[in-house]
C-alpha cells in the first residue's frame, strides 16, 4: 500500500487528530530528543501503539513500528498494560545481556511471539552513553516473520531504548537505515 | 511387536479381561481405511478445508522442519493406529504451550509445548492416541453435522472459518491468543468436540496405546502432571486454565483413565528404556529452544515446576540446571542469588551443559566484581560457543574485567 493511500485510510478511519506526521529535524520523544531527516514517520496515537508506547511509524504499525521506552526505573515493565504482572521487570544493576533477553520476553509477551533468532548484541555509545545494540527475530501469531532493531543504555539508574521492528521480508531492509541512524544519534537529557 | 502378538494381545483384551477389573468395552474404527469423502458433502468440505489448514501448516515459520522428528512421531503414530499409517502426516510447530489436533484429514500438529511436557513415550503415545480417537471416530464430522443443524456451514467455509472446525484438537484454545493462528483457536474454542466426544477419545487413546503395548498408566499420568503443573503455578489466567475450561473435569478424567489403564491389564511389551532412548533421540537437539520459549513466557511458578520434574526424570540434565538457574534468577527479580548460582554451576557438571551457563556466572561474578572469575567463565563461554551473536559484548566485558584496579 503505498503511503498516501495508507494516510488516507487512517485519515477516513481514525480522524486527522489522531496521527500526525512527524516533522523534520529535532523531535522531543519520551526522554529521547531525536533527528529526524525525512519526513517519512508518524506518531501513533498511544491508543493504537503497542503496550502505549510513544511510537512511530511509516507505513502503520503492523508494517513498521519505532517505538521509544523511556525512563524506566528499577522494578517496573517496559509496557504499560492492565496485566502488569504478566510482564518481566528491569532492574538498574542489569547487564546488556540482560536488557537484550527482558526485550525478548517483553516482546514474546506483547505480540504473541515466538524469538526464532536470538541474533546479535553489540556495545554501542548513545548519548555519550555506554550502551548495546540488539538485532533479533521473531514469528507473531499472523505467522510473520519479524526483525527489530534496538539500541539503548542505562543512565542514571532508569532504562532508556528504541526499538524498531517490522516484517523481515521488504519493510525491515526498507527504513531500517532511517530508523539506526535516528536510534544511534539519539540524545538524552 | 510382532502381528500375532498383537492378535494375541486383541483377543485378550477383546475376550478375556483381567478377572479383577469389569470387561474393557473395546471402541472400533468409523473412518474406513484409505478412506477420502467425496467433494461438495459436509466431509468433503471438511476435508477441502483441511487441507488448507495442513498447507498453511506446512509453510507456517513456525514449523519444525526436522525429517527425522517427524518420523519418529509418525512412528508412534503407525504403532497405535498400523491400518491408517498412510494416511498419516505429523507437522511439529514452535510454540510453547501443550497441544496436539488432528484434521479429519490425517493431518497432526504436534505443539513444541507439548513435547517437553512428556516424560517419555509411553505419554506421548497417550497424547498422540487420543487425537487419533478423534479421527477415527471421525468426530469432526459429526461435529460438523451437528453445526450444519444450527447454522449454514458452507456460509462457514465462505468466510473461512471451516478450518477451525477442521482443527480442533487436545486444546484447541490452550494459548490465550497464542500460537499457530490466535483467531483459529479462538474459533476452535467455538467449535470444540463435546464433552462426549472427549471421553471417547481418551478411551479410545488408552486402548489403542495398551494394545500398541504402552503401560496404559501413562495416559493419565500425563493429565496429572498438567493438573500438577497448574497448582504450582499459582497463576490463574494462563494458557492452561483455558485447556481445563474447554476439556473435561481433569479429576474425574484421571480416575476414569485410571480405571481404564486397570481393566486393560499390563501387557507392555515396548521396552521403557528403549523408548525414553528414542524420545530423547529425537526431541533432544531441540530441546534448548524448546526451553527458552518457555523461559520468554515469564512464568516462574509454572517453569519451575516443570523443569524440576524433567530434572527428576534426569531429563537433559545440563541444559534443564541452567533453565532453573535462569528461572530461579528470574523470580528472585534478577538479584543475584545463591539458587541460581548453584543451578548454573551443576549444570556445568554434565556433559550436555550449555555454553550459556558459563555465561550466566561470568554475568554474576562481574557484577559481584569478583573479576577472575568472570573473565574465566566468559572466556569459557566464547570458547565453547565461538559464533556467539554477542561475542562483541562478551569483549567488552572481558576489556572490564581487565580494566579494574
Ligand atoms: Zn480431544
Amino acid at each position: 500500500m503505498s503511503r498516501v493511500v495508507f494516510i488516507l485510510a487512517l485519515l477516513l478511519l481514525t480522524g486527522c487528530e489522531q496521527y500526525q506526521q512527524v516533522k523534520s529535524g529535532r523531535n522531543e520523544v519520551g526522554s529521547f530528543s531525536v533527528t529526524t531527516e525525512a519526513p517519512i514517520w508518524n506518531s501513533v496515537p498511544s491508543g493504537h501503539s503497542p503496550g502505549s508506547l510513544p511510537t512511530w511509524t511509516v507505513d502503520g504499525v503492523t508494517l513498521n513500528s519505532l517505538s521509544f521506552v523511556s525512563g524506566i526505573k528499577d522494578g517496573s515493565p517496559l509496557v504499560t498494560v492492565h496485566d502488569k504482572s504478566k510482564y518481566p521487570v528491569f532492574h538498574s544493576d542489569m547487564l546488556p545481556n540482560e536488557i537484550a533477553e527482558l526485550v525478548q520476553s517483553t516482546v514474546a509477551r506483547l505480540f504473541t511471539a515466538t524469538i526464532s533468532r536470538t541474533g546479535e548484541l553489540k556495545p554501542l555509545t548513545i548519548s555519550g552513553q555506554p550502551g548495546f545494540e540488539l538485532e533479533f527475530e521473531f514469528v507473531t501469531d499472523d505467522e510473520v516473520i519479524r526483525r527489530a532493531f534496538v539500541g539503548g543504555t542505562v543512565k542514571n539508574g532508569e532504562l532508556q531504548v528504541v526499538v524498531f521492528q517490522a516484517p523481515r521480508m521488504h519493510y525491515f531492509e526498507k527504513d531500517f537505515g532511517h530508523a539506526r541512524d535516528l536510534i544511534v544519534s539519539a540524545k538524552l537529557p | 511387536m510382532s502381528t500375532w502378538r498383537r492378535a494375541a494381545l486383541a483377543m485378550l483384551i477383546g475376550l478375556c479381561p483381567a478377572t479383577a477389573a469389569p470387561a474393557f468395552d473395546a471402541l472400533s474404527p468409523s473412518l474406513p481405511t484409505n478412506y477420502s469423502p467425496p467433494d461438495g458433502d459436509t466431509e468433503g468440505g471438511l476435508w477441502m478445508a483441511s487441507r488448507q489448514a495442513e498447507e498453511e501448516i506446512a509453510h507456517s515459520p513456525r514449523r519444525i522442519a526436522d525429517a527425522a522428528l517427524e518420523t519418529y512421531l509418525r512412528d508412534i503414530l503407525c504403532r497405535l493406529a498400523p491400518e491408517y499409517c498412510s494416511q498419516i502426516r505429523v507437522y511439529v510447530v514452535r510454540t510453547p504451550y501443550f497441544n496436539a489436533s488432528m484434521m479429519p484429514n490425517g493431518a497432526m500438529q504436534v505443539w513444541s509445548g507439548l513435547l517437553i511436557r512428556m516424560r517419555d513415550e509411553a505419554q506421548l503415545a497417550a497424547v498422540l492416541g487420543h487425537e487419533i480417537g478423534h479421527f477415527l471416530r471421525r468426530h469432526s464430522l459429526e461435529r460438523a453435522r451437528d453445526l450444519e443443524t444450527k447454522t449454514s456451514l458452507l456460509t462457514l467455509f465462505t468466510l473461512g472459518l471451516g478450518g477451525a472446525v477442521a482443527a480442533g484438537g487436545v486444546a484447541p484454545a490452550v494459548a490465550q491468543g497464542a500460537s499457530g493462528g490466535a483467531q483459529l483457536a479462538a474459533l476452535g474454542s467455538l467449535f470444540a468436540f463435546s464433552r462426549d466426544h472427549e471421553a471417547q477419545a481418551d478411551k479410545y487413546g488408552v486402548q489403542l496405546m495398551a494394545k500398541a503395548g504402552y503401560d496404559p498408566a501413562q495416559a493419565a499420568a500425563v493429565w496429572r502432571n498438567l493438573v500438577d503443573e497448574q497448582n504450582a503455578s499459582g497463576e490463574k489466567q494462563d494458557g492452561s486454565s483455558y485447556f481445563f475450561a474447554t476439556h473435561p473435569d481433569p479429576a474425574s478424567r484421571l480416575e476414569t483413565l485410571g480405571g481404564y489403564a486397570r481393566e486393560l491389564g499390563g501387557q507392555q511389551t515396548i521396552d521403557a528404556g528403549q523408548a525414553h532412548a528414542r524420545y530423547f533421540a529425537a526431541v533432544g537437539a531441540h530441546l534448548p529452544g524448546f526451553f527458552a520459549d518457555e523461559l520468554h513466557l515469564s512464568q516462574p511458578g509454572r517453569s519451575e515446576h516443570l523443569f524440576k520434574q524433567l530434572l527428576d526424570a534426569k531429563f537433559a540434565p545440563g541444559v534443564v540446571n541452567y533453565c532453573l538457574g535462569e528461572v530461579s534468577r528470574k523470580r528472585d527479580g534478577g538479584k543475584l542469588s545463591d539458587a541460581a548460582l548453584a543451578y548454573y554451576q551443576a549444570a556445568l557438571g554434565y556433559p550436555d551443559a550449555p555454553p550459556e551457563a558459563h555465561r550466566a556466572i561470568g554475568l554474576w561474578k562481574l557484577k559481584a566484581k569478583q573479576l577472575d572469575e568472570a573473565r574465566q567463565h566468559f572466556t569459557a563461554y566464547l570458547e565453547q560457543a565461538p559464533q556467539a551473536g554477542d561475542r562483541d559484548m562478551i569483549d567488552y566485558y572481558l576489556g572490564l574485567t581487565e580494566k579494574a584496579p
